[in-house]
């Protein structure tokens, strides 16, 4: 089922990257949606977790925008000719991740096995989306927050909060 | 906030430079962990709102980002 942000809440949750990089940075499309939801879910004492994967996802961005930000160049080829480029962005990435984990978020093992791959074809999701859905319903999760349009053909088997309204239709 | 380079640790407790304890205001709550660049203090926040709209940016779409992270390596390399 796909559901509002403004809906009831579970008792648990599973975030999604998108979620959480829209509430931080300004710019987002849905930054402030996606703020208000995260103050819903502290306020709510919401059981919040998330793959490995998204730490991932979350550095990545914010290195990537900070070095293009401040160099006009694209992450990899300004890394390749200085890797020191990536600094710049280190005092946001280690207060995020400081964050993330003071509000108590759980941070899952992505455990590669046969769902995850299975997910590709039967969700059609890319293989990072299936990996989040794999990790999430291995932990046993019902419930995931994104933006990410993709995972509305997962709405049969988690049920996807969002305040995306292409999703929401 | 200032950094410090060195603190020393006497009799089990940490001697912090009088400069830094007076940086913070009276019964300000701190955060203390230590990660590999050493001692790290900090003012007691609620990490939710320390989180939200910490990186100013540009309207960007993160969805997008995202979905398009390896094309967008690919085509950096090559």
């Amino acid at each position: 089922m796909i559901v509002r942000f403004t809906d009831k809440l579970p008792k648990a949750l599973y975030l999604d990257s998108s979620v959480i990089l829209n509430a931080t940075m300004t710019g987002g499309r849905f930054h402030a949606e996606c703020a208000s939801f995260l103050r819903r879910i502290r306020d709510e004492g919401v059981r919040c977790a998330t793959a490995s994967l998204s730490l991932d996802e979350i550095w990545y961005i914010l290195i990537k925008n900070k070095v293009k930000h401040l160099t006009g160049q694209f992450l990899v080829k300004s890394y390749k000719s200085n890797p020191n480029s990536i600094l710049s962005a280190r005092e946001d990435v280690e207060r995020i991740t400081f964050d993330l984990l003071m509000m108590g978020l759980e941070i899952l093992t992505v455990d590669l096995d046969a769902d995850a791959k299975d997910f590709l074809w039967d969700c059609k999701l890319l293989p990072r989306d299936s990996v989040h859905l794999a990790v999430a319903l291995k932990h046993r999760f019902k419930a995931i927050a994104t933006t990410n349009p993709d995972f509305m053909s997962t709405s049969d088997l988690v049920d996807v909060y969002t305040c995306n309204p292409k999703m929401l239709r | 906030m200032k950094k410090i380079e060195e603190v020393e640790i006497e009799e089990g407790y940490i001697k912090l430079p009088v400069e830094f304890i007076r940086g913070l205001k009276p019964k300000t709550k701190v955060i203390v962990r230590i990660d590999r660049f050493g001692l790290v203090i900090k003012p007691k926040t609620d990490p939710v709102e320390d989180l939200i709209g910490c990186v100013k940016s540009a309207p960007m779409d993160i969805e997008k980002q995202l979905d398009e992270r390896a094309e967008e390596d690919d085509s950096e390399i090559y």
